[in-house]
């Protein structure tokens, strides 16, 4: 066998070991690694706030239109370019994705229903929230210690098993801590936001969608 | 600064995948999902060099992959917590069937190479870069990757096949 300069070419491409296949799971997983990465990188500067509290926490991420990509989530429509997106992990390990639009309000009636400025994303306070990192200022910690709080005898947010967050009626076991997590960091992403719109040409108004799904669970 | 770490999240995002696979073919699979945490660590430690056009700051990470790869080498190590959640992706399993002869002795004589340019070798030819890009990698200029390059082949050639030498 005389080895030709394309027989040597094909015989060292074909020796590479086998490359990693991509899928939107493992992308998402490499989404939510490269957010604790950051988070890791500021350890020296600043703790984590919440690592301490609930276990693996680790808050990301994207603002401006660019919704994790990875995500294998089915978003409604107005989910699909959000002003804030974020992935979190939930202490049991379950990954969700996080997304919020904000609208400005046009009028409110007199029975209190708001008239919100459409589309989404079409104003100022919202090119505004695009480019901030509001999620990096979230204290998701004092959040869960305030959901801790709350009474649950009659009903509290749970993340169900299909992904999907919702109040439910009480159980005599309560919330589990991925129901605290995860209501706790909408709390904590939604207080930022608040102080944004507080501070924001000297107080603005607004009204928001925020839509939050976890991957799913067999029960 | 805001854009920056916007520009580096999708970086990031974008070769992510691709610098797994970079990392599985230069060590053990099974600590290639460490290594990667690790790159994205550096990476955002360094956010104030992130390259603007878009193709150099892939290569941008991929040098800092490679950094990671020789510190692992020197014994660094961190263990990622996801890196487990990582190692379950079907994806990232270990191949059960072991490699061709053929691709073993392939293997073998580029590992027998200077490790600058084994690496130039495996950079081109398993990784898919361009000469310039892996030259950018590597920290050298492209036109000593060229001729290191050529170089290369011409001990792999002679390695593989001996006639070609008589």
């Amino acid at each position: 066998m005389t080895l030709t300069p394309d027989h040597l070419d094909v015989l060292l491409t074909d020796s590479a070991p086998a490359e990693t296949i991509s899928s939107p799971a493992l992308r998402r997983d490499l989404a939510v690694m490269a957010v604790e990465a950051r988070a890791a990188s500021r350890v020296r500067r600043r703790p984590l706030r919440v690592a301490a509290t609930a276990g693996l926490a680790a808050l990301l991420v994207s603002g401006a239109g660019t919704a994790v990509a990875a995500s294998v989530f089915d978003w409604a429509p107005w989910a699909q370019d959000p002003d804030l997106a974020y992935l979190f992990i939930l202490p049991s390990g379950r990954a969700c994705e996080a997304r919020v639009a904000v609208y400005d309000i046009e009028s409110i009636d007199s029975n209190g229903a708001v008239n919100r400025s459409e589309p989404a994303n079409d104003s100022d306070f919202a090119r505004h929230i695009r480019d901030l990192d509001l999620v990096e200022q979230a204290d998701v910690e004092a959040s869960i210690t305030e959901v801790r709080q709350r009474d649950t005898t009659v009903s509290y947010v749970a993340v169900l098993p299909s992904g999907q967050l919702e109040d439910v009626h009480a159980t005599p076991s309560g919330p589990t801590e991925d129901d605290v997590y995860a209501a706790a960091v909408s709390n904590a992403v939604r207080d930022v936001i608040n102080a944004e719109a507080a501070s924001f040409d000297g107080g603005h108004d607004y009204t928001g969608e925020e839509s939050i799904l976890c991957e799913t669970v067999t029960p | 600064m805001g854009s920056r770490k916007r520009a580096l999240r999708s970086a990031l995002e974008a070769s992510s995948v691709d610098l797994l696979s970079y990392l599985r073919r230069r060590t053990d699979s099974d600590e290639a999902p460490d290594l990667l945490g690790e790159t994205f660590v550096v990476a955002w430690r360094r956010l104030d060099d992130l390259p603007e056009e878009s193709e150099r700051a892939r290569m941008w990470l991929f040098g800092i992959a490679r950094g990671v790869l020789l510190n692992h080498a020197r014994g660094v190590h961190r263990r990622w917590a996801l890196a487990d959640r990582l190692r379950g992706h079907a994806a990232l399993a270990p191949t059960t069937a072991p490699p061709a002869d053929e691709h073993l002795e392939v293997r073998d004589a580029i590992s027998r190479l200077e490790q600058d340019m084994a690496e130039l070798i495996r950079l081109v030819h398993w990784d898919g870069l361009t000469i310039t890009d892996a030259a950018q990698v590597l920290g050298i200029p492209a036109s000593t990757a060229r001729g290191r390059y050529q170089r290369g082949k011409e001990l792999l050639r002679l390695a593989l096949d001996p006639a070609v030498a008589s």
